[in-house]
């Protein structure tokens, strides 16, 4: 189910990057412009992912694969995006802190005092390292 | 020349660098989670306020260390720390469990010294020597380089020829992103200013490498990692084993590192090759399988001296095949140094001093990392519940000291959900990161030798060296495709060759 489901997805951005190539200038051979190599690389992207499409269809042979675990990834990637989205509101120190207490969560560290200081002493941690010692300036 | 280099490396800084790298890069190898390029990725931006040689340092000895610390795991767990270490697992764990696990990693380190020396010796004679001989080469050159890089890639890449073809062109394609480099129009900016300069290869390769990882990792019970014991006074192999050893470190190291200088996963293919020669003109042919020390000697030897060559194309010609290298040049390019034909006459400190920093690095490997491999081992005890997210946010952070960029935090999310899936369905990260790096190169190569040649692709492939390259780019794919067909036609008669390799 993945493999067609990536293969689709290849196919459809193959197609839609090569739609919004043709909006540029091929130029000619003696004057390439910018859309010469972004038309010949959606257009041999696109074909190759059509036949990378059918002989996946055809083929069906799913390998055995263990789980995608969908939940946890989609908790994950709302813990970034969240996090992401934090930064720009609130400091640093405190959004990493809230991060890793729920990646931790998620992660399945039991009960409550474990992850609280390992959220709390790895954020002023990693805040320290970054800011002071690698001047890293944060949003 | 190399005496001026092993002078600028012998200052304080330096020396801490290579012992840093040395050590972060064995951590990194030993831990699951960023491997070597997402490290790389994480501490270029880290990198910025460091003198530049002393950067490259700390890079060129992460490379080392992660290679030592990959082939730790494998012989005390069973767990391949790189994809390189795969094949050490097969004798080393074996050796391990009768009790020799300490003369497997030193003979590993050992090993690792002399064979990366080898390459070294290698790098120093041949890099210099193309670098001259590149000086004459023009664009077309270039295309035809990086065409034939690219194909060889796909060809070597994973188990289809066309899925990894396919993420050539998708790193291309992404590649396009950004302005036009010769005529400054925007392409696939959709209106974002953000995208103007393009998307930032290290923020793809932490996301498609590191984030993608960290994905896979978190949510998994905690494995109990059942690590063989190990006692310092264990370390020395016997000399029986030092005996046996000899031959296949020498012949490991001189196939790496030619193998090297082939694009694509030079360091895994070496080792597998060291493995069959090994195995195929061993006189102990019992041994092999149930701890024969020929098994770690000569793999961890061929991808240590891999490793090495890898740099000969970067630092001659400029140009990478792996995206741990490619990370190197966006390193050394943040610094303000092109590596190319040019960087021996230009900065002549700065090529034989990170020449000589390989050898440092090398020595400090064996010095630090096999009388501490037991800490190093029980790091694997750190579960991964803890480990993943703690390697998460450093991700994000290293991603966003990048550029200042919280968008750069979107598209790691991006990538890291990109490779992640990847992974899953089997295609090959490594073809579309290469991609997206030499796209630019291909694409002005092409098109400045389209220029030179009046729009004549005949013209541009009757120069000899454009023309060999094409060649054998042509033929790669002819051969590719021919294969296709013809396992097409006798699945179609019901044989039993399926359309992938």
């Amino acid at each position: 189910m993945i493999r067609k489901v990536m293969a689709g997805f290849f196919q459809l951005f193959s197609i839609t990057y090569l739609y919004f190539a043709l909006q540029l200038r091929f130029g000619s051979m003696t004057e390439p412009q910018s859309g010469f190599l972004p038309i010949l690389a959606g257009g041999l992207a696109t074909l190759f992912s059509l036949v990378d499409f059918i002989s996946i269809l055809k083929n069906n042979d799913e390998q055995t694969q263990e789980p995608l675990g969908l939940k946890v990834i989609v908790y994950v990637m709302i813990v970034f995006a969240v996090y992401i989205f934090l930064l720009n509101y609130i400091p640093y120190l405190l959004a990493t802190f809230i991060a890793l207490l729920f990646l931790l969560k998620i992660s399945n560290v039991k009960g409550w005092v474990k992850p609280l200081s390992i959220a709390g002493c790895s954020a002023f941690g990693f805040y320290f390292v970054f800011s002071y010692l690698l001047n890293v300036p944060f949003p | 020349m190399l005496i001026q280099g092993f002078i600028a490396c012998f200052t304080m800084p330096n020396i801490i660098a290579a012992v840093i790298g040395v050590t972060i890069g064995t951590l990194v190898g030993v831990l699951p989670g960023l491997g070597i390029s997402g490290t790389i990725a994480l501490l270029i931006p880290i990198s910025f306020g460091m003198d530049p040689l002393t950067a490259l340092i700390l890079f060129a000895s992460i490379f080392y260390g992660a290679m030592y610390g990959g082939s730790t795991t494998s012989i005390l767990v069973n767990v391949p720390g790189e994809g390189a270490s795969v094949v050490t697992c097969i004798e080393g764990y074996e050796m391990a469990k009768k009790g020799r696990a300490g003369a497997a990693l030193a003979v590993a380190a050992i090993g690792s010294f002399i064979a990366g020396s080898i390459g070294l010796v290698g790098l120093t004679f041949f890099a210099p020597m193309l670098a001259e001989a590149s000086l004459s080469f023009g664009p077309p050159e270039y295309f035809g380089i990086s065409v034939l890089g690219l194909v060889i890639l796909s060809n070597l890449t994973g188990t289809s020829h066309l899925r990894s073809g396919l993420m050539v062109l998708i790193g291309v394609m992404l590649g396009t992103v950004g302005l036009d480099p010769l005529s400054g129009t925007q392409r696939f900016t959709f209106g974002l200013t953000e995208l103007l300069r393009g998307i930032d290869f290290i923020v793809l390769v932490m996301g498609v490498y590191g984030l993608s990882e960290i994905i896979s990792n978190m949510g998994l019970p905690d494995k109990k990692t059942e690590t063989q014991k190990l006692r310092f006074r264990e370390l020395y192999p016997k000399k029986e084993e030092i005996k046996q050893s000899v031959g296949p470190i020498f012949r490991g190291g001189f196939l790496g590192m030619l193998v090297g200088l082939i694009p694509g996963p030079s360091a895994t293919i070496s080792s597998f090759a060291s493995y069959s020669l090994e195995k195929k003109i061993s006189k102990r042919s019992k041994m092999w399988g149930k701890g024969a020390i020929e098994g770690v000697a000569g793999p961890e030897s061929a991808n240590n001296s891999a490793i090495t060559s890898q740099m000969i194309p970067l630092l001659s010609l400029g140009i990478p095949f792996t995206p741990a290298v490619a990370l190197l040049l966006s390193g050394f390019m943040i610094h303000g140094i092109t590596p190319g034909p040019t960087l021996v006459s230009s900065h002549p400190t700065i090529f034989w001093g990170l020449i000589a920093s390989m050898f440092i690095g090398n020595l400090f490997l064996l010095i630090i990392n096999l009388p501490f491999v037991g800490v190093f081992a029980s790091l694997l005890k750190i579960p991964l519940s803890i480990l993943m997210p703690l390697v998460a946010v450093i991700t994000f952070t290293g991603a966003y000291a990048i550029n200042n960029s919280l968008f750069d935090l979107g598209l790691l999310l991006m990538f890291g959900l990109l490779g992640y899936f990847m992974k899953k369905a089997n295609y090959e990260l490594a073809p579309m990161a290469i991609g997206i790096f030499l796209g630019p190169f291909l694409e002005k190569g092409l098109k400045q030798g389209l220029v030179i040649s009046n729009g004549s692709m005949v013209e541009l492939a009757s120069r000899p060296i454009t023309g060999t390259f094409l060649f054998i780019a042509t033929l790669l794919i002819l051969i590719s495709i021919m294969r296709w067909v013809l396992g097409n036609r006798n699945q179609g008669k019901g044989g039993g060759v399926t359309i992938n390799k």
